[in-house]
């Protein structure tokens, strides 16, 4: 008799069991995630008294799914002196965030590198605009191009990010926000 | 002169007087203890007799003799495993003889075959390899975690990072092919992670279990490498209330630690009512390398538990116990990578960027992590020779990851960074419910133990912020299994099998990178041991098991799809993949002699669409942060085989040497590549010293030295990693302490250990630091318990 009573418990245990698993709460519907807090889009425009070159770097889905894609190649002429700026937008959020706007806010703890490829290293970039301290932040610069070289090559871009080691003007961060490589052709 | 004599005389008066009136007030007590059995009585020897503070053990005849004082009234406290504590009263009188009838408990267990039949009585498999790490051992060896406690068994490394989170490593397998059990339910965390750590306390861990070999039958997929069973302290079985409070002290991270444990049972309806409670708390700075601090590393832990557990005379034992774990620890900044190229400068560098000053301040990135468990067991004897057993468990896991990237905040609002800050960035909440039921009957006549089982498990995993690791999940698994063994003379064997089927289901979500319906998986798979164990003299025993163990596709390996800062990858699921099966064979052989212990052993897993992540070389993941190395889980034949051998020498009764090897190699058959993360092979050896009593003060004073030699992994693909393997290094400890009694039942307990003596600076290949930083430098642990009995 005992056991019995026992047998039942043990037959109630296994059905609270399997209320369990089947009167589930609904699952609330979410809402998509689609907001990054990185950049989206990069575009270089380099201008002279003729011209006005400008690639866009855009990545709208963010790290994975497609690749991102660039408009265009940083066609430069031979011997000229070009003014450049970089603008960075989060275009997946509504509205547009210009990102550009908070690198100018903490200029402190940011700064651009650029870097020509091997081909084209006789380019000159140097950077215009300076933070509180002095230092380099590379939103405004001058690319320098040599009338010897030509040829093809990539504009490594480089955004650093400074809040665990001090920015120096010189050396890069062990925090890389942005690293984009632009091609260029020299011609 | 005269005077002097005089007081010499009366002084030995005063002690022939005193002596006398001594001798005069004492009694002896003749104890004779029994158990019932039937009508007649019989004898129970080396039964543990309290009269007061005085104790003593019958004899083979269950007899013994006390000597108390005739006027005082003094308690009677007597205990022996298996059966019901006895408490009386001895009243003031003369010379008398005390009969005490213990009374059995009836468990399920049969003496008459010893350690078999204890064996299969705590486990269905009775010829798997079982090492048991008593709770003395732990307390001479604890470490800050569980992995790091457990590390230095044979076959056993852990993954760490840094000093709080450490994952074991049992042959190779780790977490989602290695079952971690707390008080009998299997700890469910996130443990898909090789960041997350399972989420117990370890001080609150009694005794440990390492089952090797796959133990899928009785404990379901998953156990595919074996188990680590967590058992919480022994419980008082016999009326009383005791207590202990401990401390650990460590230097390396200048951790400080608090737990306080209170034990108390009393009788109740023919039956012992037992209660347990602890608390815990833990505070570590930051940890130290050889030559540098790492910042943001420090750790705080608050901990608790209670149990109640009920044993009926009838021998049906009902027990509850409810945890509950808090945690949360800073990750090494400079491990958090963003990008490629900051992972390869970092590991060119090799050490942190800066030099940071020592804290307990825990900044982001960080987790937060707390755990509840709440399990429940009944057992209940049906017959003489059947019994059954109900465990239900209920666990939630509460885990909260903060990012470091990504704060930067329009406006500069210090409000806004704030909040920001205080977001997770990832937060993740697992409930799992469980419930197993098991029939275990005894068949004397025919040698054969069965076990008839069924279990149930249920999770439901909600994910919110802003990264989107692995989607929300509901699970369910059920399974049921038949066990048996027989014993033929100085053979054991057994068979099992079980059936398993999982359900996964994935709701609908979305990311910017991709769209996904709802989804459900159906996974189901037999999991089978067969085992043989000869025992072929008293000093010779050979095993030998075969086992086949599933498991299926974990929820990160079915939908991961995003940059792993810790290792700079990006990581791609596929939903497709299939079930893992592995087959296995572990031959062991023990030789054992009282002097003279050795232990061999050898085993091959082989797995089938054993699940790993392979490059992709021709789709590099571009991001703004730069290009990523492109990883897919994807499935292949692998091996994983290995060594285990272990020989302790008693050079005398005081002294004993041990020396271990574990060689563990694993490869991937389809792409003829060593296996990425194989731990590399260990030697060990061991000088231990005890004494029972040492200058009358001390007790179970121990001193040992320790050393560790970890050969270089020269067994790796490069194509999997960055860096090539660290190379091997040695590492020497030496601990000693002992036991100094103060009162009845009172007793204070000190080790101290000092790890990586000589500060060496050396990276193990399963850290995940090692890109970054050295591992633990130097570190001085002290620890004191105190432990004492109220009643």
């Amino acid at each position: 008799m005992k056991y019995l009573r026992m047998s039942i418990y043990i037959f109630l245990l296994c059905l609270v069991q399997f209320l369990f698993s089947s009167c589930k709460e609904t699952d609330p519907v979410k809402p998509p995630v689609n907001e990054h807090d990185y950049a989206t889009d990069v575009i270089i425009t380099l201008v002279n008294q003729s011209d006005t070159i400008i690639s866009t770097w855009s990545d709208l889905d963010g790290p994975g799914g497609n690749n991102p894609t660039i408009s265009d190649t940083l066609r430069l002429a031979k011997g000229k002196k070009y003014n450049g700026s970089i603008t960075l937008y989060n275009k997946s959020k509504n509205p547009i965030e210009n990102i550009t706007d908070e690198i100018i806010e903490l200029a402190d703890e940011h700064q651009f590198f650029y870097t020509p490829s091997s081909t084209i290293n006789s380019l000159i970039v140097s950077i215009l605009d300076k933070d509180s301290k002095n230092l380099p932040i590379g939103l405004l610069f001058t690319i320098d191009s040599p009338i010897s070289n030509q040829g093809i090559g990539l504009l490594n871009v480089v955004l650093s990010h400074y809040d665990d080691s001090p920015k120096d003007g010189i050396n890069r961060s062990a925090e890389t926000d942005i690293e984009i490589d632009f091609p260029i052709s020299l011609r | 002169m005269l005077s002097r004599a005089y007081i010499c005389l009366w002084v030995i008066l005063f002690l022939c007087f005193a002596s006398d009136i001594c001798a005069q007030n004492m009694r002896t007590i003749s104890i004779v203890t029994q158990v019932e059995k039937g009508s007649a009585n019989k004898a129970l020897s080396q039964v543990s007799v309290f009269i007061g503070t005085k104790g003593i053990r019958t004899d083979i005849n269950g007899y013994g003799l006390v000597t108390v004082s005739k006027t005082v009234t003094y308690p009677i406290k007597v205990s022996y495993p298996g059966y019901v504590s006895v408490q009386d009263t001895l009243l003031p009188g003369n010379d008398t003889t005390i009969t005490i009838v213990l009374k059995e408990i009836k468990l399920y267990q049969t003496n008459k075959i010893t350690v078999n039949a204890d064996r299969n009585t705590v486990y269905g498999t009775a010829t798997q390899q079982i090492k048991v790490i008593s709770s003395k051992e732990l307390d001479e060896h604890r470490g800050q975690t569980l992995g790091e406690s457990l590390n230095g068994q044979l076959g056993i490394t852990t993954i760490q990072t840094g000093s709080s989170i450490s994952k074991p490593v049992l042959r190779g397998l780790h977490s989602q092919r290695l079952l971690i059990s707390n008080a009998g339910i299997a700890q469910e965390g996130q443990q898909w992670g090789a960041e997350h750590a399972p989420e117990i306390d370890i001080l609150s861990i009694g005794s440990i279990q390492i089952l090797k070999g796959a133990a899928g039958v009785e404990y379901g997929p998953g156990a595919m490498g074996g188990m680590i069973k967590v058992e919480p302290p022994i419980m008082l079985d016999t009326v009383g209330l005791k207590g202990a409070i401990s401390s650990n002290l460590m230097s390396n991270n200048r951790q400080g630690s608090l737990s306080a444990l209170l034990d108390g049972a009393t009788s109740l309806y023919n039956g012992v009512l037992s209660l347990q409670v602890q608390g815990s708390v833990r505070k570590a700075g930051d940890m130290k390398a050889a030559s540098y601090v790492l910042g943001n590393t420090a750790f705080s832990e608050q901990n608790a538990f209670i149990s109640a557990s009920y044993t009926h005379i009838d021998g049906i034992i009902l027990k509850s116990r409810f945890t509950t774990f808090t945690s949360e620890l800073g990750i090494f900044k400079g491990s958090h990578i963003s990008n490629l190229s900051d992972l390869l400068l970092a590991i060119e560098r090799g050490k942190p960027l800066k030099e940071y000053d020592f804290s307990y301040a825990i900044a982001n990135p960080k987790q937060n992590i707390a755990h509840d468990l709440w399990a429940n067991s009944l057992s209940i004897p049906i017959s003489e020779h059947i019994y059954t057993e109900i465990m239900h468990g209920w666990q939630f896991n509460d885990r909260k990851e903060f990012d470091a990237h990504n704060l930067r905040i329009p406006n500069d609002s210090v409000i806004a960074l704030n909040s920001a800050l205080s977001l997770p960035a990832m937060k993740l909440q697992l409930v799992t419910q469980s419930l197993d039921i098991k029939l275990k009957i005894q068949q004397p006549l025919h040698n054969i133990t069965s076990t008839i089982g069924c279990s149930f498990q249920d999770q439901n995993n909600v994910r919110s912020g802003k990264v989107v690791l692995i989607p929300d999940y509901t699970s369910l698994n059920i399974g049921s299994y038949l066990l048996a063994n027989f014993i033929d003379k100085s053979m054991i064997y057994n068979v099992g099998v079980r059936y398993d089927k999982k359900n996964i289901d994935v709701p609908a979500f979305s990311t910017p990178t991709r769209k996904i319906q709802d989804t459900s998986f159906f996974f189901d798979g037999f999991s089978g041991a067969a085992g043989a164990l000869w025992q072929y003299d008293t000093n010779i025993q050979c095993t030998i098991n075969f086992g086949t163990a599933w498991r299926a596709p974990q929820i990160n390996e079915l939908f991961s799809n995003d940059i792993h800062h810790g290792t700079a990858q990006f990581e791609i699921g596929d939903i497709s993949l299939k079930k893992e099966q592995s087959f296995s064979i572990d031959i062991n052989s023990i030789y054992s002699k009282p002097d003279f212990h050795a232990e061999c052993s050898i085993y091959s897993m082989w797995f089938d669409n054993y699940i790993v992540m392979l490059p992709d070389k021709e789709f590099p993941t571009v991001t703004v942060r730069g290009t990523f190395p492109t990883f897919r889980y994807s499935q292949t034949k692998a091996i994983i085989y290995g060594l285990e051998l272990m020989a302790e020498y008693h050079m005398n009764d005081w002294s004993k040497v041990t020396v271990q090897t574990t060689i563990t190699k694993g490869d991937d058959k389809t792409n003829n590549t060593p296996l990425f993360q194989i731990p590399a092979n260990r030697y060990q050896a061991n000088i231990h010293v005890h004494k029972q009593d040492f200058l009358s003060v001390f007790h179970d004073a121990f001193a040992e030295f320790a050393c560790l030699f970890v050969s270089t992994q020269d067994r790796f693909a490069p194509d999997l990693d960055y860096a090539n393997p660290p190379l091997g290094y040695q590492l020497y400890n030496i601990s000693f302490g002992a036991t100094i009694h103060t009162g009845y039942d009172k007793y204070i307990s000190c080790t101290m250990s000092a790890n990586n003596i000589f500060n060496s600076d050396y990276r193990d290949y399963l850290s995940r630091y090692r890109y970054f930083s050295a591992d633990q430098g130097f570190n001085l642990t002290f620890r004191c318990s105190y432990s004492f009995s109220l009643l």
